[in-house]
């Protein structure tokens, strides 16, 4: 198919139609919407032969999607932020049935204060669940994920659920050249699924997430997950191998950007990257030898490619767009847990892009020079916030406005 | 005095927490240090239910299962032969095994291959004709409190009247539970309870590598039916019920109202219980129209 | 004196297969555990049961099930939509030809009264509204019995509970009414609701059997005595299962044709009092003292009940 101007909704949409999904439980909410919206209406008119139902909640909705998975379909379903965490203890439930299934998260800043705009508080709460994660930085890069998260989720080594996110905004309303597979090399690529283990059927009992009582018992099924998990970086690697072969795009855990002799190294994720990618371009051009690089796999989250990458360089910054409120930026302390303990270079922890909060050209110098003190001083966890007095001014006008001009004053 | 250890097995519903509740309370006003916790899953009868007591005139820096009991109290004799139970785990040579059954001591001792000291009691008995009810907790506490000289009989009496007050049992009913105490601790040997020096545990191996398995065993699903009857269900019947088939009039009403469908209609169409599964329920014995079902103290299941 | 049975006349024409075998660790005496045997026996084979959480989920703990039926255990709110979930998918699994019809399965929702009421409400109403094909089989025991026996939607006006005792700010111990489920749910319209009790099992079988004629949404509500939260000896759950009816408490009811149809009536209503009075969860109401007030007012809670279905039925004919 040629290429065309897709909106990264438009991609996910793209991404269950072309893996010929069975089922497709939903539940509306800004910036989600039009994935549903898109799938309902080529559902009416024929185009996917997929059932599509409204659910009550999204609660319910990842319930039935679970179910459905569990009887033997090829489900998809998506979410946000406020019904992601409404979700949340389905996510643990369906992980622990071990059934496949894609979940898409727009991803959108956590209420309160309720916004629409977006960060990563939503998709991170799911991290713990038993769900594999893969981030995109482009709407090519969803409907991709979206066709190898299924070879993942449903790999006989793996069964676990599978989740995509994209930022909404940047990528959910924004559109961009997406080249689609054609559907029989994706039929290839993806053929339908057949359940290996969790089905029901009249001629085979099956009870599915039955009761385990005892630390023994749990334990065994709990890290059942957890080596399921791991195997699934090299079911990745392989399924990524795989797809580059068919389709000419090759995807890793992680994305590298001017890595190679970069002294200095910013780790970012999801579509901001591209905003950082740039500035690693004009720093370059400064003679800065800085690269980036780009988490992509979540989880499972790659210790040991993220170690070598990161090991031997001057120093590192890590930006969160998200906070672990009373700890600081979650992907930080995940990737500085990644590092040995001896020869790990200094790191710094950056709290950026919350709520979709754009960041500047000035703040990428500003990191750069926590770099340099960083390598001297040997970094901290310390996170550091990326604002400007400026926007504070700002904020001080509304506090007046909302609480009258005597009661802001003082700040 | 080194912390001792006492364990508590019995079933769910039988007042496992509460007989090691009135122990703990005993030894408290006794002014001992004290540590008591249940163990147990979701609120229900019949499953094997494990209590802790630790006593000592120190402090106890301790928290958790009981590995290394000093003291094993068998409130249902019917767990001895339920592996899952563990109930006479982590024994010691000057450990001290009280069993609540109708059993002989020497019996107990050959069937289950105990070496340790074990004392017998039926407490059943003890509770059926004090307190008309299989209520346990207060005299086995009695039981136990005697054995181990954990208290004296003035803190065992306060501590009855001070758990059970505490469930708003009645004045009445609480004073029985102190009479049927009594009578469990009056029956009951002294005998001396070491607090053994901290047992050699077996030299522990290399850290597990657990193996990844496929999905169909990795997740938590059963694909065998009704796997249920395997559990058999004897150990929960204080009495068992029995039908008096030369009177039987065969009008279906216990098959049909079993609720575990452990009573089978045979070729001739009389009702025959399945005493692997029946739970002593005794619905069946109320429901006879003719009232053809009587009901039997069940034997003891030690021995 | 009841209505007309259709299917299950006589005690004698029970199954005798066991499709919920023995071996659980439910409680001894379980009304529920009874009620659902009796459906299922009902309901026949090929049956997936969907379950919230409460006292029945402990019918299967690994390795262990009862069931020669299949079972999924989803959570405490969302069994109905885990049933939308299993039946949706056999249908286009079965439509895409990826099952043989054979193969497929009747799927039953199965909950106590707490997940039934308030958490569960939301997911039991969309499906209804939905039209989903299923079973609803709720076992009420008026309480969150599961949990040690707290206050639910469902318990009574004047029943004792873990979190509703009886003090002198609380004379009635539980101080709300017991939400109505079978209005609430049938306000939206099913294909069929009823309410039984395990105590009169061909009432209760022959409405499983008829609704089995039908689809959509087959809803039923049983009474489930409980020996150790409603305080009575696990002997006596069937004679209070019975009581309940008897007493005009649990009234036994269906809609057939659009309207409330009651299957069983006494023909002389026991005084509520007698019911009461044998369950250790009404004891606060006879001891220390009588709480007259509370007593008159069950009594006539129940008077005006059946007042109404008189003016609505007309006097109760015999079978």
């Amino acid at each position: 198919m040629p290429r065309d101007l897709l909106t990264g909704n438009a991609a996910a949409a793209w991404g269950a139609r072309l893996a010929d999904v069975d089922y497709v439980p939903a539940y509306p909410i800004t910036p989600q919407t039009e994935i549903i919206e898109a799938l309902a209406q080529w559902i009416a008119c024929g185009e996917l032969a997929a059932r599509m139902v409204t659910m009550d909640s999204e609660h319910s909705m990842l319930t039935a999607a679970g179910a459905a998975a569990a009887t033997g379909a090829r489900v998809f379903t998506a979410s946000s932020s406020q019904g992601l965490l409404y979700a949340l203890e389905m996510l643990y439930t369906v992980a622990g049935w071990r059934v496949p299934l894609v979940l898409v998260n727009v991803a959108r800043a956590v209420a309160s204060p309720i916004t629409l705009e977006p960060d990563h508080n939503d998709v991170l709460a799911a991290r713990d669940s038993g769900f594999l994660q893969i981030h995109a930085e482009t709407c090519q890069e969803v409907v991709d994920s979206i066709l190898m998260a299924y070879r993942l989720a449903e790999h006989a080594d793996v069964l676990l659920p599978a989740l995509v996110n994209l930022d909404g905004f940047y990528l959910s309303f924004t559109r961009e050249p997406v080249e689609l597979p054609e559907p029989e090399a994706v039929r290839q690529f993806l053929p339908a699924y057949t359940p290996t283990h969790a089905r029901f059927c009249a001629s085979h009992a099956m009870a599915q997430g039955v009761a385990v009582l005892g630390g023994s018992g749990y334990t065994f099924f709990k890290y059942q997950m957890q080596r399921a998990a791991e195997a699934a970086l090299a079911v990745h690697d392989a399924v990524a191998a795989e797809f580059r072969d068919r389709f000419g795009r090759a995807y890793g855990a992680v994305d590298g950007y001017h890595l190679d002799d970069a002294e200095w190294v910013i780790v970012m994720s999801n579509s901001f990257s591209t905003v950082g990618k740039a500035e690693v371009t004009r720093l370059r051009q400064r003679g800065v030898k800085v690269g980036l690089l780009r988490l992509r796999l979540i989880r499972p989250f790659p210790h040991e490619i993220i170690a070598q990458l990161l090991g031997g360089r001057r120093a590192v910054a890590v930006i969160d767009q998200n906070i672990s409120v009373g700890k600081g930026g979650i992907l930080f302390a995940e990737v500085k847990s990644a590092l040995p303990t001896c020869a790990a270079p200094p790191l710094v922890s950056f709290i950026g892009g919350l709520g979709g909060r754009r960041f500047r050209t000035e703040e990428f110098d500003q990191i750069v020079m926590a770099l340099r003190d960083a390598e001297n001083s040997g970094g901290s966890c310390e996170p550091h916030l990326l604002y400007s007095a400026g926007e504070f001014d700002q904020l001080r006008g509304m506090l007046r406005i909302a609480h009258g001009g005597a009661a802001a004053e003082e700040w | 005095m080194m912390v001792r250890h006492a364990r508590f097995h019995g079933r769910g519903g039988e007042g496992v927490k509460l007989a090691s509740r009135i122990v703990s309370r005993a030894a408290f006003i006794g002014g001992l240090n004290v540590q008591d916790s249940p163990l147990y899953g979701a609120e229900r009868r019949g499953a094997p239910v494990v209590a802790f007591v630790r006593y000592s005139d120190g402090p106890i820096h301790e928290r958790g299962y009981i590995e290394q009991p000093d003291l094993v109290v068998v409130m249902d004799d019917s767990l001895l032969s339920q592996p899952d139970a563990a109930v006479l785990d982590g024994l010691g040579d000057t450990s001290v095994v009280l069993v609540n059954t109708s059993a002989a001591t020497a019996d107990v001792k050959a069937r289950f291959a105990i070496t340790v000291h074990v004392v017998t009691l039926d407490v059943s008995a003890i509770a059926l004709e004090l307190l008309g009810h299989h209520l346990l907790s207060a005299p086995v506490a009695g039981l136990a409190v005697k054995v181990a000289g954990i208290a004296a009989w003035e803190d065992l009496a306060a501590a009855v009247r001070l758990e059970l007050g505490e469930l708003g049992l009645s004045a009445e009913l609480i004073e029985r539970n102190v009479s049927a105490t009594q009578r469990a601790f009056n029956a009951a040997p002294m005998v001396q309870v070491f607090a053994a020096r901290p047992r050699q545990r077996p030299v522990s191996t290399a850290p597990f590598n657990m193996p990844h398995l496929p999905a169909r065993l990795a997740a938590p699903s059963i694909t065998v039916a009704a796997t249920s009857t395997l559990r058999h269900m004897e150990g929960w019947r204080v009495y068992r019920p029995e039908i008096d088939r030369a009177h039987c009039t065969r009008c279906f009403l216990c098959f049909a109202l079993c609720p575990e469908g452990a009573i089978h209609l045979d070729a001739q169409n009389y009702p025959v219980v399945d005493y692997d599964h029946c739970k002593g329920c005794l619905v069946c014995v109320a429901e006879c129209p003719p009232k053809v079902i009587s009901q039997v103290r069940e034997g003891h299941h030690a021995a | 004196m009841h209505t007309r049975r259709e299917i299950y006349k006589s005690i004698k024409e029970i199954p005798r297969e066991e499709f919920l075998a023995a071996g659980t660790g439910l409680c001894g005496g379980c009304g529920g555990l009874l009620a659902l045997r009796l459906f299922h026996k009902a309901l026949g084979p090929n049956a997936v049961f969907v379950n919230a959480a409460g006292c029945l989920t402990l019918l299967a703990v690994f390795p262990f099930t009862p069931f020669h039926s299949s079972w999924l255990y989803t959570a405490m709110a969302c069994a109905p939509a885990g049933a939308q979930g299993v039946r949706d998918a056999l249908d286009l699994l079965i439509a895409k030809g990826r099952l043989p019809r054979g193969e497929d399965l009747k799927v039953v929702v199965v909950t106590g009264d707490g997940a039934a009421n308030g958490i569960g409400l939301q997911a039991t109403l969309a499906a209804i509204q939905r039209g989903l094909d299923f079973y609803y089989f709720c076992y009420d025991n008026e309480a969150f019995a599961n949990t040690g026996f707290q206050m639910s939607p469902s318990s009574p006006f004047g029943s004792r509970t873990a979190t509703t005792p009886a003090t002198a700010a609380t004379p009635a111990g539980t101080m709300t009414h017991k939400q109505d489920l079978f209005e609430l749910w049938r306000a939206q319209h099913p294909a069929f609701v009823a309410t039984v009790s395990p105590a009169y099992p061909l009432d209760l079988m022959d409405k499983v059997a008829r609704a089995g004629r039908v689809g959509g949404p087959k809803l039923f509500i049983s009474l489930a005595s409980c020996p150790p939260g409603w305080g009575i000896e696990p002997a006596d759950s069937v004679e209070l299962a019975k009581l309940a009816v008897d007493t005009g408490v649990w009234p036994l009811k269906e809609e057939r044709d659009g309207a409330v149809l009651h299957t069983v009536v006494p023909h002389h209503f026991k005084p509520v009092q007698e019911y009461l009075r044998r369950q250790a969860r009404y004891r606060h109401l006879f001891e220390p003292q009588r709480q007259e007030a509370i007593l008159r007012q069950l009594q006539t809670d129940v008077d005006r009940y059946w007042e109404h279905v008189r003016q609505l039925e007309g006097p109760s004919k015999p079978a």
